[in-house]
C-alpha cells in the first residue's frame, strides 16, 4: 500500500509529502522530530520503569515455624519454588547451577530458580527488579548495601533461623563477614565470599632493593607500616615506560579506607552514625598519608593501574611493582611460577592489625512466603557450596573448621601461604559500619579525597566542606 | 470526509461504511504491535517518570509525594551546575569537531580511487566496535607512564600529561575520543556530498572557480542540511554523552567529567534517589528541546534546500 493511498482523505497542511514523494527538508525534519522524541523518551524510561514497588516490611521476621534441614525431610509435600539472585561469577556458576539439581534431589518438594546476574551489575539490577515488583525469596547483598536493604525492609534478619537451627552453628563462623551482613545488631545475610586484604608481593624484587621478607618480618613481629612504607618508596624509581612505582592506591573507597583511618586512631562515623568524624585530626592524619604516597608517586594513581593491560595485577606481574594490595580473589591470574607470596595486614601506627573483607552473601526476603524452605537453601548455600567454592580457590573460608580441611590448603597457589590466609581470616574485624546513603556518601569522599590527592586543597579543608553533605545523608537514616 | 455521509439536520454522528472500517481495522492491526510496545515502554514510562519527580523514591519503598521539593533540590544542588556545564563544555567542544573531522574524511572517500569502497569501510569500522572496548583501549593509549600518547608527546620534547587523571586534561581527552565515532556522520556527509549536481561544479569551473571556491561557494551550500542534521543528532548525541565517562573516569577526577546523564545514573541507581533522577532528566529533556527548538529557528538563516528553492 503506498503511504498516497494511507493519507488519502486526510488533510495534509503543510505535510512533508508532496504528492507521492518526500521533500528533503520535511524528511530531515521529521527525522529529526522522531529522533528528539525518541531520546527524550529514552531518557526519561530510563528513570521511569518501575511500576509496582516492594511494600515496607518489618526488619525483623516472626520466628521460624520448623527450619528444615536440607539432608531432612521437610515439612509438607507442597511443591515450592524458591527464587533466588545472586552473583554471577564465571568460575563458580557451574556449582550453581550442578547444586541447584543437587538440592532438589535432597529436598524433592523444593526447586530453585536461580537468576544469576553478572557480578558487576548484580546490584543494579537486583534494585530495579525489586523495584518492579519482582521479589526473590533469596536476595543478594553485599556489605555495602545489607544496611539498606535491611533498613528498608527488603532482608529479614537470620537470627532466630540461626538459633533455631540445630544443624547450624553460628560460632564456626568468622564474626567478621557475618557483622558485614548485620544491620542493628541483627544478622541479614549469610557470608558467600570473604577476601580479607592480603599484601602480595615480589620476593625477588624486595630482596633485590635488600628488604627482609614481609611474611617473615610479620612472624616476627615488625611487619608495620612504616616498614611497607620503607619498601615501597625504596621500590619506586624510574620514568617513562621504566617506571616502577612501590604498590597501588588503594581503591577509592571508603570501605578500604576506614581501616586506616582507624589505624591512624581517627573515626568514620560518631556512636550514632549520625556525624561524619573523617575531619577530625587523626582521621587527617589517614587521607594525608594515603594521598601523599600517591602524590609522591610511590603508588601507581588509579588512573595508571586502570589504564595497564591487566589493571593492577597485571602490573604486579609485568614487574612494575613489587607490592600487590589486594584480596584473594584478584590473585587468579598469577603465574604459578612467579616469585610472589603473600603476607597479612600489617600493624598500624595505633598498633591494631585490623584486616578488613569485602563480603557478599545472601538473605531472605521480607516477603518470602517460604522462609523456612529460603533457610534452608540458605544454609545449603552458607555450608556445602561455600565448601566447593572453597576448592576452587574463589574464596577464603568462612567457617573455622574449614581451616583444617585438606581441601583448604590444597586450594593454595604454589607461591602462596595458607598461614597467610589464616592469619589474615583472624584479623577481619568489622570496624566500620556501612550505613543506608553509604554509596552517595563514598561518592562524596572520592571528590574530596582527589581534591587533597590533586593538591588542589589540603586535607581539612577537603574533610570539613563535604561533612554537611554526609551528615545530612547519615542523619536520615539514623532518624 | 464527504459531506453526504452527514446526516442532516440532527447533525448525527457520521455513518462510516462497513468497508472503510474494515479498511480502518487493518490499518490499526498492522500498526498495534508498534502502538502497544510504544504505549507500553515508552509512552507509560515516561508519564511515570513524570510522576516520580514529585515524589522521594528509594527504589525499595513506595513512592512519597513532596510536591516540587526534587526541583528545589536540583536548584541548590551545586552538582548541577558542575554537570551542565561539562555536559555543555564537551557538547560545544565536541560537536563542532566531530562535525568537521567527518567532513574531512567524507572529502577524501568521495575520491574516485580504487578500492575507495574498502577505505570507506575501514573508516566507519570504529563505529560498529563495541564502545566498551574502544574506550578501553584508549585507557591503555592515555595511561601517563605507558601509554602511546605521552610516549609521541616525548618524541618531540613535550612533557606528557596525565590525561584522565587531571582534572584539565580529562574533559579533553574524552572529547579526543569521541572522534573515534565520527563514522556515521561522516557517511551522511558522504551522502550529502554525492548529492551535490555536477552540473553546478562544472559550471562553477567554467566559470572560473578553483577547489576551495567551489568547496565554499558550491558544496556547503549545498549540503548545509546534511550539516544541519548531523549539528542536531551531534547536539542531542553529545547532551546524553555516558558511557565514555562512566567507563573511563566515572566522572572523576573531582567531577570534571560529570556529564549529566552520568549524574542521573549515580542518583538514580548507586544513590537511590529516583525520583530526583526523574526530576533531573526532564530538565535534560527541557533542555534538549529549547536547544533543537532553537537551531531550527537559527537554520532558517543558513540552511538551504535545494528542493524548495528557500
Amino acid at each position: 500500500m503506498s503511504i498516497a493511498v494511507v493519507m488519502k482523505g486526510v488533510p495534509m497542511r503543510k505535510s512533508i509529502f508532496r504528492g507521492n514523494t518526500v521533500s528533503r527538508r520535511g524528511l530531515l525534519r521529521s527525522g529529526l522530530v522522531l529522533g528528539v522524541g525518541t531520546v527524550a523518551a529514552m531518557a526519561l524510561s530510563g528513570c521511569g520503569e518501575e511500576e509496582e514497588v516492594a511494600a515496607p516490611a518489618p526488619a525483623a521476621t516472626a520466628a521460624p515455624t520448623q527450619v528444615v534441614a536440607a539432608t531432612e525431610a521437610p515439612p509438607s509435600m507442597e511443591k515450592v519454588t524458591i527464587k533466588m539472585w545472586t552473583a554471577s561469577v564465571e568460575d563458580i556458576n557451574p556449582i550453581h547451577e550442578e547444586e541447584v539439581a543437587n538440592f532438589t534431589s535432597m529436598m524433592p518438594n523444593v526447586s530453585i530458580d536461580l537468576t544469576l546476574v553478572p557480578w558487576s551489575d548484580v546490584q543494579t539490577k537486583q534494585l530495579t527488579s525489586l523495584a518492579a515488583g519482582d521479589k526473590p525469596d533469596i536476595a543478594y547483598t553485599h556489605s555495602e548495601l545489607n544496611s539498606t536493604f535491611a533498613w528498608r525492609g527488603v532482608l529479614q534478619s537470620l537470627d532466630e533461623y540461626m538459633a533455631a537451627d540445630g544443624d547450624f552453628d553460628r560460632d564456626d563462623f568468622f564474626a567478621g563477614p557475618l557483622e558485614n551482613l548485620s544491620y542493628r545488631g541483627k544478622v541479614n545475610g549469610v557470608p558467600m565470599y570473604s577476601g580479607p586484604v592480603i599484601f602480595v608481593y615480589n620476593r625477588e624484587m624486595i630482596g633485590e632493593l635488600g628488604f627482609d621478607d614481609p611474611w617473615e618480618m610479620y612472624q616476627e613481629g615488625n611487619w608495620t607500616i612504616d616498614a611497607y612504607e620503607q619498601i615501597v618508596r625504596a621500590a619506586a624509581t624510574g620514568s617513562g615506560a621504566d617506571r616502577i612505582y612501590g604498590d597501588r592506591e588503594l581503591p577509592n573507597a571508603l570501605k578500604i579506607w576506614w581501616l586506616w583511618i582507624q589505624g591512624f586512631d581517627g573515626q568514620v562515623w560518631n556512636d550514632k552514625v549520625s556525624e561524619s568524624l573523617m575531619h577530625e585530626a587523626n582521621a587527617l592524619k589517614t587521607w594525608d598519608w594515603l594521598t601523599t604516597l600517591v602524590k609522591d608517586e610511590v603508588w601507581a594513581d588509579s588512573t595508571v593501574t586502570g589504564a595497564f593491560s591487566g589493571g593492577a595485577e597485571g602490573m604486579f606481574v609485568s614487574r612494575k611493582m613489587p607490592f600487590y594490595t589486594a584480596s584473594r580473589w584478584v590473585t587468579t591470574n598469577i603465574p604459578e611460577e612467579f616469585p610472589a607470596a603473600t603476607a597479612p595486614m600489617y600493624k598500624m601506627p595505633n598498633g591494631d592489625d585490623n584486616g578488613r573483607d569485602g563480603t557478599d552473601g545472601v538473605g531472605m526476603h521480607a516477603d518470602t512466603k517460604h522462609p523456612d524452605e529460603a533457610w534452608a537453601v540458605l544454609k545449603h548455600w552458607a555450608t556445602d557450596v561455600m565448601d566447593r567454592f572453597v576448592e576452587i580457590r574463589y574464596t577464603n573460608p568462612t567457617r573455622r573448621s574449614v581451616l583444617n580441611s585438606p581441601a583448604w590448603a590444597a586450594a593454595m597457589a604454589t607461591w602462596d601461604n595458607v598461614e597467610v590466609h589464616n592469619a589474615s581470616l583472624e584479623q577481619i574485624r568489622r570496624g566500620f559500619y556501612h550505613p543506608p546513603g553509604y554509596r552517595e556518601i563514598n561518592t562524596i569522599l572520592k571528590k574530596a579525597y582527589d581534591e587533597v590527592k590533586l593538591g588542589q586543597k589540603n586535607s581539612a579543608d577537603a574533610f570539613s566542606a563535604i561533612k554537611p553533605d554526609i551528615d545530612a545523608i547519615l542523619q536520615e537514616s539514623s532518624e | 470526509m464527504q459531506a453526504s455521509q452527514v446526516s442532516s439536520p440532527a447533525r448525527a454522528a457520521p455513518r462510516i461504511s462497513r468497508q472503510r472500517l474494515k479498511y480502518y481495522a487493518q490499518g490499526y492491526a498492522f500498526i498495534s504491535p508498534w502502538i502497544i510496545g510504544t504505549a507500553l515502554f515508552t509512552v507509560y514510562p515516561v508519564a511515570y517518570s513524570a510522576v516520580l519527580t514529585f515524589t522521594k523514591f528509594d527504589l525499595l519503598t513506595p513512592p512519597e509525594y513532596i510536591g516540587a521539593g526534587n526541583f528545589d533540590r536540583m536548584i541548590g544542588d551545586s552538582q548541577f551546575p558542575t554537570a551542565l556545564i561539562n555536559t555543555a563544555y564537551y557538547t560545544f567542544i565536541a560537536v563542532p569537531l566531530q562535525l568537521f573531522v567527518a567532513l574531512i574524511m567524507a572529502l577524501f572517500l568521495n575520491q574516485q580511487l580504487r578500492f575507495i569502497n574498502v577505505f570507506r569501510t575501514l573508516f566507519y569500522l570504529p563505529t560498529v566496535t563495541p564502545t566498551v572496548a574502544s574506550v578501553i583501549i584508549f585507557m591503555y593509549l592515555y595511561n601517563p607512564d605507558f601509554g602511546f600518547f605521552n610516549v609521541a608527546l616525548g618524541w618531540f620534547g613535550i612533557p606528557g600529561v596525565k590525561w584522565l587523571g587531571d582534572p584539565n586534561w580529562a574533559k579533553p581527552a574524552l572529547i579526543l575520543l569521541s572522534l573515534w565515532y565520527v563514522g556515521g556522520q561522516m557517511v551522511i556527509f558522504l551522502a550529502g556530498l554525492q548529492s551535490v549536481p555536477d552540473a553546478l561544479l562544472e559550471a562553477a569551473s567554467i566559470d572560473g572557480a578553483g577547489t576551495l571556491r567551489k568547496f565554499w561557494h558550491v558544496t556547503i551550500p549545498m549540503i548545509t542540511p546534511t550539516i544541519f542534521f548531523n549539528l542536531v543528532l551531534g547536539i542531542i548525541g553529545s547532551f546524553q554523552v555516558f558511557t565514555v565517562a562512566f567507563i573511563a573516569t566515572r566522572g572523576g577526577p573531582i567531577d570534571s567529567t560529570l556529564f549529566y546523564v552520568l549524574w542521573i545514573y549515580r542518583h538514580a541507581f548507586e544513590n537511590l534517589n529516583m525520583g530526583y533522577a526523574a526530576a533531573i532528566g526532564w530538565v535534560l529533556l527541557v533542555i534538549i528541546l529549547i536547544f533543537t527548538l532553537l537551531q531550527f529557528a537559527i537554520s532558517q538563516r543558513w540552511v538551504y534546500y535545494e528542493a524548495e528553492g528557500s
